[in-house]
């Protein structure tokens, strides 16, 4: 059978941290309640991400005598590091797609602004040349959506 | 008539966001120093009175400078 510590030190993996709190009920008996620490909350996380850090962080209490603990210990810190490492990959897999999609965000209007920057200047071009005779400074250097507007209902009709 | 007793469940709130109770045992202080390594602004955060909502007893965290002046 593994010590305490052993059960301990076998789920502790490296940057792992936990702690135990020892609470005497009287009788012989003890409450130990073991929290993983999984670091503080990123400011901006989702519902979703602070529900699933609250699970993974929730304690595990377990009340006996020390005998008691110390034997079903190992089972149930066992049990509990696996939720810890099943939460904690599910909040890896999160983060990087929540990266992924704003990095995708991201590219998306840098190209789309490179697609649509030669046609409004095109439409100014042709702006240009539909209202050459009145007003062209003018309208050269407004706003190019409204030029463009007037442009193609002016090559429309 | 049979009476049934109704517990009511705790839960915890911070800044707009409802937190659930790890631990019905623990003390309401306990799980505020337990949501602090969470959220390192509840550091020295307090505890407002709970008030009731449905069949939950609703505990507000509150941080520690928050309402303090001078």
């Amino acid at each position: 059978m593994n010590t305490f510590l052993q059960s301990v030190g076998a789920v502790l993996t490296t940057g792992l941290k936990a702690t135990v709190e020892l609470h005497g009920l009287g009788d012989g008996k003890i409450k130990l309640l073991y929290t993983p620490d999984i670091g503080p909350t990123p400011e901006k996380s989702s519902e979703a991400v602070v529900q699933l850090r609250s699970a993974i962080a929730k304690p595990m209490v377990v009340s006996g005598t020390p005998e008691e603990i110390e034997e079903a210990f190992a089972e149930l810190i066992a049990s509990k590091a696996a939720v810890v490492r099943r939460g904690l990959s599910a909040l890896d897999e999160i983060e990087r797609l929540a990266t992924k999609a704003v990095d995708e965000a991201k590219s998306k209007p840098a190209a789309k602004a490179a697609s649509t920057a030669p046609a409004v200047g095109e439409s100014e071009d042709r702006d240009d040349e539909a209202d050459s005779d009145a007003d062209s400074e003018a309208s050269g250097h407004r706003a190019p959506v409204a030029t463009e507007v007037t442009g193609n209902s002016a090559t429309n009709f | 008539m049979a009476v049934s007793i109704l517990t009511l469940s705790r839960l915890f709130r911070f800044a707009g966001r409802d937190l659930p109770d790890p631990d019905p045992s623990m003390e309401p202080m306990d799980v505020l120093k337990h949501y602090a390594r969470q959220f390192p602004r509840l550091n020295g955060g307090k505890l407002i009175d709970p008030i009731n909502e449905g069949d939950s007893q609703v505990y507000e965290f509150r941080q520690g400078n928050f309402g303090d002046r001078g």
